[in-house]
């Protein structure tokens, strides 16, 4: 296969400044994303872009050429709720492996806050199917079914879901750019308010403004001035819609993590233990003991007591969300893409991994745990 | 088949409780939808369902997700289990034992509950109470 890398990578303001518009957020990650590549933006000849919750564009990918200037040869707008960070990977990854592009820069931005939403909830609750909106569920209770469903099965305890909260604040506090960075404490967590239990305010992720970009191309095609990312594998998979259609989440089955990271570890002929370090979206606690458990990274229940033994920190054998991630840096699994990158080229400052990993793998998941998105990355 | 005309809320004005059956396989199927999700056939049609369930995970909910349900937190949201091959519902969990009381009821996992009907924020809808 055509060896692909990620050329490229930027954020907008790491920390938002807030009143921006989602199509500003995407303007300033796809600048800073084409001149880390080491080109020029009219060398990009394909453009993928998430949606966004509070602007309406048919097709924001659109949008985002005209302000950029740009007249690219293949260009789409991926909508794949939470996993759309990692799914713009995949779509600009098939694009260039087709031939449709050479160039690819993937963008995904929004203003969730200052953008007003005028009813996210609504918008969000559209994920589910009218048997379940008419009760009134957050997302989060969602989330929160599949919780306590779990605990009740491997008897995992709330500090075994809260620990994952409170790993990722450690990262945060050395990360500046990272949205809470006061270090928490699992009785801090337990003692938040209830969203929908068994899950606490501390266990969702935080709602921010975000944008990042990244470019693809293929490895030969890379800037010289670059310092560029393989994208070893990546694989992904869709289950459901309704959580009423998908049993296997209440019955010990697995999600489809498990489907989209054994299709990535195929194309990039690893297994589990040769992944080094991980960035997992984190919309909930609950969600990163799942996937971690799909991903083949620990048995089925065993996440939970890993996890506060210290799996997923900086110092860890699998060093996760080394920037706070979802729960305390900022929204938009793209963020995850970006981080990955960094951790990968050593540059992370005060929240890099120790010993720089040479394999990454980088999930997205979204709707309630029925998109799923897993790319792996190594040196290039 | 017009779904909209025969979705199950046109049954929940009357407090019946109704099922999609699949007339190839007769599987029990919700949501409703055009194809059985388990041998994608297309002819479906409608049964009375047992109404007995079990709990297999609830959430109380602190935060409401939009206005109407703003006056009505804390509230309990079951995932149950029906009789009718394992099918899941989704709905209120409502214990006449522990009227009014300020945190909302709690079952216990695992516990027997049957469909009954309340009026939810404005709408006839089914839910599910014990069912001793």
């Amino acid at each position: 296969m055509t060896k692909l890398v990620i050329s490229g990578a930027g954020e907008a303001v790491r920390v938002p400044q807030l009143g921006r518009t989602a199509g500003d957020l995407a303007v300033e990650a796809a600048l800073v994303a084409v001149d880390d590549a080491g080109i020029d933006i009219t060398a990009i000849d394909g453009l993928v872009t998430g949606y966004t919750l509070t602007e309406q564009h048919l097709d924001f990918s659109s949008y985002l050429a005209e302000e950029l200037a740009i007249q690219p040869d293949w260009s789409c707008t991926v909508s794949r709720s939470g996993a759309t960070g990692s799914s713009i990977i995949v779509e600009a990854a098939l694009a260039v492996l087709g031939g449709a592009c050479t160039t690819a820069l993937a963008v995904w931005a929004d203003n969730r806050v200052s953008g007003k939403p005028a009813d996210m909830a609504g918008t969000l609750a559209s994920q589910l199917s009218e048997f379940e909106v008419v009760y009134g569920p957050l997302i989060a209770t969602q989330y929160a079914l599949v919780a306590r469903s779990y605990m009740h099965r491997y008897n995992a305890t709330p500090e075994d879901l809260a620990s994952v909260a409170v790993q990722f604040r450690e990262h945060a506090s050395r990360n500046p750019h990272a949205k809470y960075q006061k270090p928490i404490t699992i009785d801090d967590v337990l003692s938040s308010p209830l969203a929908s239990s068994p899950l606490h305010v501390f266990e969702c992720a935080l709602v921010t403004d975000y944008g990042g970009a990244v470019v693809i191309t293929r490895a030969d095609k890379a800037s010289a001035s670059s310092n560029p990312v393989a994208l070893l594998g990546f694989g992904e998979s869709l289950t459901h819609q309704s959580i009423l259609r998908n049993k296997d989440l209440f019955d010990g089955g697995s999600t489809g993590a498990q489907r989209s990271s054994t299709l990535a570890y195929e194309m990039a002929g690893m297994k589990p233990a040769d992944v080094h370090a991980a960035q997992i979206y984190d919309c909930f606690t609950i969600t990163v003991l799942k996937l971690l458990e799909d991903f083949g990274f620990c048995e089925p229940g065993e996440a939970g007591p890993a996890v506060r033994d210290g799996l997923l920190g900086l110092d860890g054998r699998l060093p996760s969300n080394t920037n706070g991630g979802m729960l305390s840096c900022a929204a938009g699994g793209i963020l995850h893409v970006t981080e990955g990158v960094r951790q990968m080229r050593g540059t992370a400052g005060a929240h890099q991994v120790e010993r720089i990993p040479e394999t990454m793998l980088v999930h997205g998941n979204g709707g309630i745990i029925a998109t799923q998105t897993t790319l792996l990355l190594g040196r290039s | 088949m017009d779904l909209a005309e025969r979705a199950p809320w046109s049954f929940w004005n009357r407090d019946e409780f109704y099922l999609q059956k699949c007339l190839n396989c007769l599987a029990f199927q919700y949501p409703h939808g055009h194809v059985c999700a388990q041998c994608h056939h297309s002819e479906m049609t409608w049964v009375e369902s047992s109404k007995h369930g079990r709990v297999v995970s609830w959430s109380v909910v602190h935060r409401a997700p939009a206005p109407a349900f703003k006056s009505l937190v804390p509230y309990t949201i079951a995932l149950v289990e029906l009789e009718e091959n394992g099918l899941l519902l989704e709905l209120w969990y409502v214990d006449d034992r522990h009227p009014k009381l300020d945190s909302a009821a709690e079952p216990i996992m695992g516990a027997y509950v049957v469909v009954t009907f309340a009026d939810v924020a404005g709408r006839r809808l089914p839910v599910v109470v014990p069912s001793e």
